[in-house]
């Protein structure tokens, strides 16, 4: 009882601390080999300080009998050594090449040899004299001498085992049984043979994951030792002392135990990690103890091993050492540990008392038996397994000792370890490593980086040649990191010995002649990751810092992350962070982003949001498209953009692992861009960055959302409305914050999404889901294609869809003239409106449906016109001068840019053809002939009217305001010619009063000029003055009017010439165009937008 | 025909460079071209390749078959058959000759390429030969040849049709004497 307490607590002590010591009770010494080249002597196994003897560079094989070792080395040689000091005295033999394995018979005088030049030897210990026994064709693994010496055994790599006959040396047997291969260190095997032990009956052969039997002179075989823990190839055998048992060494590193009488197996044992066994020595007295190496060089000992005869399990204890401290993993195939634990002679020289006297101090120096007070005491130690832990025990020394030794640091299974975080990188850039590589390869250029042995310089070179000429530096401050621009190049290296982490800009855009400048971290600050916009540079550091700094090197803000910096990319004004926000999911990446505008504001900013990855991916490119739209890859090939309208949110744009031809392959992102849908890469075969040389030849990918169902016309259809919908949110953010663009881009860039969107309409018309049309209908952005949709939808006798979509139509007309109210009567909006190109589309949309319809468009065009008009007196209208300004094409002389419409599409280029064309996209796809809308059915006429019915009350002025807006036109289109044959405006009067003094002043000026001149002018005169002409323009024109009640539409023209004069002098000089608006007052304003919403 | 025209009709070949310099879309009578982005590959036609080439606007990307694997593929398939194999450029001899006159240090292997591109015309010309021999010595009246290029064709074409006129008028003029004779 009190035994088994005590198995139980060693079998937990061993369990923590593998190489600690336990058993007491050893009482000889075991000698161990290894491709180290050292042989060590264990005092016991328990002794953590063992006694090396060098023996060559390494060992393969060692022996000890009679107070000398034997030792087989890298040097082929066979060396003799005396036992416990270690000398060497004397060769025994030579061989051509290393020998693998040799043995010893009972006396010590004669020794067998196997070796790699395929000859095994029988040699005289005393004589040194040797007989060769030739006939392996390889390698030879392992060789056995007969208990009565008549036969040696041998079994070499090339797949045989042979019997030879000492006395005349030839092979009496040759047996193929194990599987062929050139070397030893590639055989799977050692197949260690063993002879009975009495008198040789038997020999037992490994053989793959079985031991046979055969029997001695037939050499039959008689049987074999089976059992299904043999999973993988039994390696090496050993026979117990008492001959009784036979211990079975397999690769997988299970040891099983067979009782050879019983031939059944009767121990098992599974090394702990699995290593294949490579040796088994027996304790020669004890026959419960067996001692084994395993691959990764240690030296284990299972002990009191207790075999139940009966076959069943008994206890089986462990105790590891690790034997080969300074012995290298990577060597480990060919270490082997070779075990002799002094065999049988030192059984021999303890119970039959030999003569050898060195020997026997050494062993009879404890009692074999293991009492229990002793088997407890580094029980005492660990009662307190903690305390052991923290390396506060008592045992001190032997401890602190073992520490030392122990190369390998057992790691503790069970610990938690997080998952490993993405270090810092370029996005762009090939790894540090490689010894060219890029640094970085973006839109603007390449920088290439060569560190070889006898180069170490940075290529820079421009895909446009006209920003920069290609450069050519050395590399003397080991510059890793860079970025570039069209501006600058910086560069950035990381601390090396006493010289801080630097930042380098060469700022070949400046106009003077210094070009470079240096910036130092601060000590212990290390720039982790670089990026520069559109004139500053961001660095981000290992203190967690990001510091912004001007082209010219001024330091700017500074501003801390929250985590360790993985990567930045800066475009124009915005800078986008990427960091580690904390401890992910095994696998996975926990990344954070930050998007910030560098000059401060708030606008479109990513606060610390987390940055979606796919499943197990890391980042691997991040950077914005030229347009200005973050976009990202991970490792798994995603890319994915920010979808500033949706959140901001990411959106997988495309999956570019689609498009390579091999799993290996990937795609290494060298720029984006949104118009044209443009995503710009190099293919790397089989590698994640391309290869310096050859060049890589850029490729362009497109892009697609993985929409469900993609090979489904309504999936295509929905791919592209979302798709160019996105891809044009860009215009949107350019327009917060301010750059010019024009509609028309942007109309051209949106006319997929409205062809799909009609298409989708058709398609759903056709299959007729009508409630799926109207919700394709409430996503049309413009009652034009709503028109459009209705009557076609009437063609094809959706009559009940038709009615709903004129509903829908008129809710959102009425929305929209509601949200227009609203402005009107906000007056300070900051944005203008672009109510104009909405109404000129309804004006063309209409226009097809016959001159009753026209009325209506031209009187929103009249509104739109005076609205904007409107606006200009209102106070704070000169802030918004510039965006006023913005857009000027000659298709939009109604300025037209600003407040965002969701129902506008601006095509105002050619509005008419587009409504053809989109009459013809449905016709395309009906085939039907389009019926005028006169053959309308007429419940359908019902929706169209809505619009007439609207226009109706106003209908009268539309004619007149119409000719009165194209008159406008006009006279933009030619504004040189001075309006002679209208009704003077204030300008005009003023004009003709002060011609003369102008013509005075400046003779040599032409007439066109002076008119401008006189423009400039009058604008330069005092408020009063001008109020006075105001006034005396302003009674002519009432004049006018009232004279012309009941004249010809041209004449009417005339009524709002004093406005047209304004545009007409606006036209010439847009700067001051606003001081020229507020001549309007703001009591006539009101009067004219009430008058314009008045629909009933 | 010259061979001169020959490489002009050559020169319509489509080939990819990279520009270092951007440009809007051109819009010339044989087709638009561009837009040109500074490393962005693009297609052009082979004579505007070899004119930005020499004023060093681009970098050449040689054609997929102009690569010495499959060159050498190419050589062993026009040896081993009897007949002409199709060509994988129409103008595979001039498209080289250009190329690798002005874009050597663009293409990989530029010496081996030369020397296989000119073993495999020799191969079709030697081909080409045999075949005009065994037309004349037999009194076929027509020969039917695959896959040949332009320019092969060119090589024999001025001589072979006024040898042909020629022998016609050997052969009639004995043909005539011999009527002679006889009356």
């Amino acid at each position: 009882m009190h035994r088994m307490q005590h198995l139980t607590y060693i079998f937990r002590l061993s369990d923590l601390v593998k190489k600690f010591g336990v058993a007491q009770y050893l009482t000889k010494y075991l000698l161990t080999c290894g491709s180290d080249g050292d042989v060590r002597v264990w005092d016991g196994i328990d002794d953590d300080d063992a006694i090396s003897h060098r023996a060559g560079d390494k060992a393969f094989c060692v022996l000890h009998k009679n107070g000398r070792f034997y030792t087989a080395t890298d040097i082929s040689t066979i060396q003799a050594h005396t036992f416990p000091d270690g000398a060497p005295d004397g060769i025994l033999t030579r061989f051509t090449a290393p020998v693998n394995h040799m043995c010893l018979n009972k006396s010590g005088k004669r020794l067998v040899a196997g070796s790699s030049d395929f000859t095994v030897r029988v040699v005289d210990v005393d004589t040194c004299k040797h007989e060769t026994l030739r006939g392996h064709e390889a390698p030879v693994l392992s060789v056995a001498l007969d208990p009565q010496e008549k036969y040696v055994a041998s079994s070499s790599c090339d797949g045989t085992v042979r019997v030879w006959s000492i006395g005349d040396q030839t092979q009496v047997k040759s047996l193929t049984l194990i599987p062929k291969c050139s070397d030893v260190s590639l055989s799977k095997t050692w197949c260690r043979l063993c002879w009975e032990k009495q008198n040789g009956k038997n020999l037992y052969v490994p053989v793959d994951k079985e031991i046979h039997i055969y029997e001695r002179d037939t050499w039959n075989k008689v049987g074999t030792l089976k059992d299904p823990e043999f999973t993988d190839v039994c390696s090496v055998l050993e026979i117990s002392p008492d001959g009784k048992h036979l211990a079975a060494g397999c690769y997988d590193g299970h040891i099983l135990i067979f009782n050879l009488n019983s031939k059944k197996c009767v121990e098992k044992f599974k090394h702990e990690r699995g290593f294949s066994i490579m040796s088994l020595a027996w304790n020669p007295k004890d026959n419960h103890e067996i001692a084994f190496c395993d691959k990764e060089g240690q030296l284990e000992l299972l002990f009191n091993v207790i075999f139940n005869h009966q076959g069943q399990l008994g206890l089986l204890e462990e105790v590891t050492l690790n034997t080969t401290s300074d012995t290298m993993d990577e060597r480990a195939q060919e270490t082997m540990g070779i075990f002799d634990d002094d065999d049988d002679d030192l059984i021999q020289a303890t119970n039959e008392g030999d003569s050898n006297k060195k020997v026997l101090p050494i062993i009879d120096d404890d009692s074999n038996d293991s009492t229990p007070s002793k088997q407890l005491q580094p029980l005492d130690d660990l009662d307190d397994l903690d305390s052991r832990k923290d390396g506060s025990d008592d045992d001190t020394n032997s401890l602190a000792e073992a520490l030392q030794i122990q190369p390998q640091p057992i790691i503790p299974r069970d610990v938690f370890r997080p998952p490993p975080l993405q270090p810092p990188f370029q996005p762009g850039s090939s790894p540090v490593h490689l010894t060219s590589r890029y640094m970085m390869w973006n839109s603007v250029g390449i920088i290439k980086q060569f560190n070889t042995e006898d180069e170490n310089s940075i290529d820079i070179e421009f895909h446009d040649t006209s920003i920069h000429h290609a450069m050519h530096i050395t590399n003397t401050a080991n510059y890793s990191m860079a970025d570039m621009s069209t501006e600058a190049v910086v560069l950035a290296c990381e601390t090396e010995d006493d010289s801080p982490s630097k930042l380098m800009c060469m700022h070949f855009g400046s106009w003077d002649t210094t070009k470079e400048w240096n910036v130092s971290m601060p000590d212990e600050e290390e720039i982790q990751a670089l990026t520069m916009g559109e004139d500053w540079i961001a660095v981000a550091t290992s203190c967690r810092n990001v510091r912004l700094l001007t082209l010219g090197g001024i330091q700017k803000e500074m501003f801390s992350i929250p985590g360790p910096v993985v990567c930045m990319a800066g475009h124009t004004n915005q800078l986008i962070v990427v960091y580690h926000r904390g401890m992910a999911l095994p696998g996975e990446q926990c990344l954070g982003v930050l998007l910030v505008n560098v000059d401060g504001k708030t606008r479109n900013v990513i606060g610390h949001e987390p940055l979606p990855l796919s499943v197990k991916a890391t980042l691997s490119w991040i950077g914005f498209s030229a347009e200005g739209t973050p976009f990202y890859m991970d490792s798994k090939g995603v890319v994915r953009m920010c979808n500033r309208k949706f959140g901001p949110s990411w959106i997988q744009v495309i999956d570019t692992k689609a498009h390579t031809k091999g799993k290996s392959d990937n795609f290494f992102i060298v720029g984006v861009h949104e118009n044209p849908q443009q995503l710009r890469c190099i293919p790397c075969k089989g590698s994640r960055y391309p290869p310096t040389l050859p060049r890589p030849a850029v490729g362009i990918l497109q892009f697609q959302i993985p929409l469900c169902e993609m090979t489904t016309e309504k999936s295509q259809y929905e791919e592209i409305l979302w798709r160019s919908r996105l891809f044009a949110n860009h215009f949107d953010h350019w327009k917060q914050v301010g750059y010019e663009y024009l509609e028309s881009t942007k109309a051209d860039v949106l006319k997929p999404s409205q062809e799909a969107l009609m298409k989708l309409f058709a398609l759903s018309a056709r299959s007729d889901r009508e409630f799926r049309a109207l919700e394709v209908c409430e996503m049309m952005p413009d009652p034009h294609t709503l028109q459009l949709a209705i009557k076609y939808a009437s063609r094809v006798q959706h009559i009940q869809l038709a009615e709903r979509i004129s509903e829908l139509a008129q809710r959102k007309m009425e929305e929209e003239a509601e949200e227009e109210e609203e402005e009107e009567d906000l007056r300070l909006l900051p944005r203008r409106s672009n109510y104009h190109s909405t109404s000129k589309q309804y004006g063309y949309c209409n226009g097809e449906q016959g001159a009753e319809d026209e009325v209506d468009v031209t009187m929103e065009t009249e509104e739109g016109e005076e609205e904007e008009e409107d606006h200009a007196p209102s106070g704070p209208m000169l802030n918004l001068k510039p965006k006023a300004d913005k857009p000027k094409t000659p298709s939009q002389s109604f300025a037209s840019s600003g407040r965002s419409n969701p129902f506008k599409v601006q095509t105002p280029s050619k509005p008419v053809s587009g409504s053809t064309k989109g009459t013809q996209v449905f016709d395309s796809m009906s085939k039907r002939k389009q019926t005028s809308p006169g053959t309308q059915p007429i419940r359908n006429t019902k929706p169209v009217k809505l619009g007439g019915k609207k226009s109706s009350g106003q209908g009268k002025l539309f004619p007149v305001k119409s000719k009165n807006a194209e008159t406008n036109n006009e006279e933009k289109e030619k504004p040189s010619t001075p309006t002679t044959q209208k009704a003077a405006s204030a300008f005009d009067l003023w004009f003709e009063e002060n011609k003369a003094e102008l013509t005075e002043e400046h003779p040599d000026v032409s007439e066109e000029d002076l008119a401008d001149l006189g423009a400039e002018k009058f604008r330069q005169l005092p408020k009063e003055d001008r109020q006075v002409w105001l006034q005396k323009a302003r009674q002519l024109k009432s004049e006018n009017t009232e004279n012309q009640d009941n004249n010809t539409v041209s004449d009417k023209k005339r009524k709002r010439d004093a406005d047209s004069e304004e545009g007409n002098i606006k036209k010439k000089k847009d700067d001051v165009a606003s001081d020229t608006k507020k001549l309007l007052s703001e009591n006539t304003n009101t009067k004219l937008s009430s008058f314009a919403f008045q629909k009933d | 025909m010259d061979p001169a025209e020959v490489e002009f009709i050559a020169e319509k070949e489509h080939v990819t460079i990279v520009p270092n310099f951007a440009l809007d879309m051109m819009y010339l009578i044989g087709g638009d071209v561009g837009p040109f982005n500074p490393g962005l590959p693009v297609k052009v036609p082979l004579w505007m390749a070899v004119n930005l080439k020499q004023g060093q606007k681009c970098r050449v990307i040689p054609p997929d078959w102009m690569d010495t694997e499959k060159l050498q593929e190419k050589k062993q398939e026009e040896t081993d058959s009897r007949f002409f194999t199709p060509m994988p450029s129409q103008h595979y001899m001039e498209v080289t000759q250009l190329l690798l006159k002005c874009a050597t240090d663009d293409i990989p292997h530029a010496d081996e390429i030369r020397t296989l591109v000119k073993d495999i015309w020799d191969l079709r010309i030697a081909k080409l030969r045999s075949s005009i021999d065994t037309l004349l010595k037999s009194d076929a009246t027509h020969a039917k040849l695959n896959h040949l290029t332009l320019m092969e064709l060119n090589t024999v074409r001025p001589f072979l049709t006024k040898a042909l006129d020629q022998m016609h008028v050997l052969r009639s003029n004995i043909y005539g004497r011999i009527q002679s004779t006889q009356e």
